[in-house]
């Protein structure tokens, strides 16, 4: 009786154990499945993240790659990456990523658009030897400069979450002006390190947005060539044009001879010397909203166009001559220019982005060279709404150390230039000649651009779906 | 009947008492052990979830399906360490949507025994803010420049934030013996790719 007592008893106290023991089983390993579960998912993420970071960096080295990836084992897990070109006159595409681990799905959308000069508030390929982005210097809008990027006291840059790049290094003043070198050596004394790092407290940049150290983006040597290609083909393009002009000396001959002159009653004996020269004309251009007026030279006649007649996409090339241009813009034009282009009063939107944010005027000034703020009395506190391009030089005010204090430039647009060019001087933190900065990013650059500006040569991204 | 017998019955009584005592010991720290572990069970779910919910969001700050519409000025308008607000496509529909996350008082949940749980707000543009009691005791919240050093608080600036450091802490919002279980989960650093783009 005690002995089946026993044994009831102790298989009672098993089947309890066994109850309980299955629960607490049970509760453990769907605690670990719970993990386990948000580890797959966390995985495939991953897998996606990086296929898509896979099929972006294929895109960003041949820009024609529309291949994708089939079956990429990565990590315990699948991925498989496909290109998709969502509008071929934007050349739009989408890369997706789909990766599979554990039977957890995840995907990864990311569309790109071709990257333009246009999208810059600012970029320089030479920063310039010896000229520092200071404490009051602020750059709305996207950057990049092909060279170190010098600071002082705290500049601000990418203002407000735009992106920075730079090809080179962030130089410090304080520590460069005091040891003459971007960064310390390995081997450099306790107190030239600590002299760095106390320069990097002083003169650390501000970046709003992103920053990239070693982004090479360089500025083509033939950007202008589809610009030119498309006004010859449904463009204004304004065709060589030279002034041929004769001048007269009478070429004395009493020996030995007395010189040149314009007249043969200075001199009895000689002859008349003909010379002629011939000159590039120079075209004037103003826009006057819908229309343009246009001349071959100052002195010449003045012929206006119904621009959009004219340049029905909206491109107007200036084969081999200077442009000075002026005037309110209504609709959206590049002007490119194979020389110097200069700016002889205000240039700005008929709808201003500043009133009309949805404005779609849109204005680009291309020049091979340079692009100038002309030296006259209609440029005080000029205004300039537009993106600016020159490609071989940069821009500038004409005669900047010489002309008066002119007040301000309002530039509302971005500018891509060769070579960082000033616009005026200083003494003292007061103008003594040419100009004061008041730079503004037109923040619709980011999405539009004039016509045919020119390509950066490769893509960007505008929008990444995880 | 014998003393033998009177011993055995005695006997017998003493040992049936300790096995009776062993047994209602041995219910109670089972119940106790089965509630606690059913209870961090749930509480690890809550996280996984709140978790899930958190990283999903963020990562489409600056986010919207139709690209152009998002303005290219920062995403971030307004980032406190207990609170953010950014722009976003909330159902991936072409539209941009403003979503803010912040926690409400601890006095807001005085029906859970738990002292310390709140509820977690999501709220999507000017709607009702819908909150979720998961447990939350806390969510904390870190950003960091370009270079990684830490944005002080209060962010003046949202447009410096280039990443964010998430905290969020649980525990059961009832407890056996008012004990609580708690769970931690952090991101390090968590940047959203469209901060990125601009």
């Amino acid at each position: 009786m005690a002995g089946k007592g026993s044994l009831l008893l102790v298989m009672g106290f098993s089947l309890l154990f066994l109850v309980f023991g299955h629960n607490f089983n049970s509760v453990s390993s769907r605690t670990v499945d719970n993990y386990t579960e948000y580890f797959s998912q966390t995985v495939a993420h991953d897998l996606a993240v990086s296929g898509a970071n896979m099929g972006a960096n294929a895109i960003f080295k041949n820009n024609e790659w529309t291949k994708g990836y089939s079956n990429i084992e990565l990590n315990g897990g699948v991925v498989d990456v496909s290109v998709e070109i969502l509008s071929v006159p934007q050349n739009i595409r989408k890369i997706t990523s789909v990766a599979n681990y554990n039977h957890h799905i995840k995907s990864v959308e990311v569309i790109l658009a071709p990257s333009r000069f246009s999208k810059f508030a600012y970029y320089s390929v030479s920063e310039g030897n010896d000229i520092w982005w200071m404490e009051k210097d602020t750059v709305f809008g996207p950057f990049h400069t092909q060279d170190n990027l010098r600071c002082d006291n705290h500049p601000v840059f990418g203002v407000v979450g735009y992106r920075s790049t730079i090809k080179g290094k962030i130089i410090y003043k304080d520590y460069y002006d005091k040891y003459g070198r971007i960064s310390p050596p390995a081997n450099a004394s306790k107190t030239e390190k600590n002299a760095y790092n106390s320069s990097i407290t002083k003169d650390k940049p501000i970046f709003h947005g992103s920053f990239q150290e070693g982004v090479d983006e360089p500025l083509p040597t033939n950007g202008l060539q589809p610009l030119r290609d498309a006004a010859a083909d449904n463009g204004f393009k304004i065709k060589l044009s030279t002034t041929t002009t004769t001048t007269q000396t009478w070429i004395c001959k009493h020996n030995p001879p007395k010189s040149n002159h314009t007249s043969p009653s200075t001199c009895n004996n000689g002859q008349w010397k003909y010379t002629t020269t011939v000159t590039k004309d120079t075209v004037y251009l103003t826009f006057v909203r819908d229309s343009m007026k246009i001349k071959m030279g100052y002195n010449k006649s003045t012929t206006t166009y119904l621009s959009s007649a004219v340049a029905p996409n909206g491109v107007i090339y200036v084969e081999g001559m200077n442009i000075h241009m002026k005037g309110t813009v209504s609709g959206q034009y590049s002007v490119v220019g194979d020389d110097d282009i200069y700016i002889d009063d205000d240039i700005i939107y008929n709808k201003d982005p500043n009133q009309y944010p949805n404005s779609t005027d849109i204005l680009g000034i291309i020049a091979k060279n340079n692009v100038y703020i002309t030296d006259n009395s209609l440029t005080k506190n000029i205004k300039i709404q537009a993106a600016i391009y020159c490609e071989s030089g940069g821009f500038g005010a004409e005669n900047y150390d010489t002309r008066g204090n002119d007040g301000d430039i309002k530039l509302l647009g971005g500018i891509t230039q060769n070579i960082r060019r000033a616009v005026g001087t200083y003494s003292g933190g007061i103008i003594t000649h040419g100009y004061a900065k008041r730079y503004r990013y037109d923040p619709r650059l980011m999405t539009m651009y004039p016509p045919f500006y020119p390509f950066c040569g490769g893509f960007t991204i505008v929008s990444w779906k995880e | 009947m014998g003393y033998s017998a009177i011993l055995d019955i005695i006997g017998s009584m003493i040992i049936g008492g300790f096995l009776i005592l062993l047994l209602w010991r041995l219910d109670e720290a089972a119940v106790k052990n089965l509630y606690n572990n059913s209870q961090e069970l749930v509480l690890q779910q809550n996280l996984a979830t709140v978790a899930t919910i958190l990283e999903n969001d963020f990562r489409r700050i600056g986010y919207c399906k139709n690209y152009s519409l998002i303005p290219q000025t920062n995403a971030i308008s307004q980032a406190t360490d207990t609170s953010i607000s950014f722009l976003t496509d909330v159902v991936d529909d072409g539209n941009v949507n403003t979503l803010r996350y912040y926690t409400g008082p601890t006095s807001e949940l005085l029906s859970t025994p738990n002292p310390r749980d709140r509820y977690l707000y999501r709220v999507v543009d000017d709607g009702a803010p819908i909150g979720v009691n998961l447990g939350v005791t806390q969510f904390r919240m870190v950003y960091f420049d370009q270079t990684g050093d830490t944005i002080p608080q209060p962010v003046t600036q949202p447009s410096l934030i280039a990443s964010v450091e998430i905290n969020i802490a649980v525990e059961n919002v009832s407890g056996y013996d008012e004990e609580y279980s708690s769970a931690f989960w952090r991101q390090i650093r968590l940047a959203a790719k469209n901060l990125q783009n601009r």
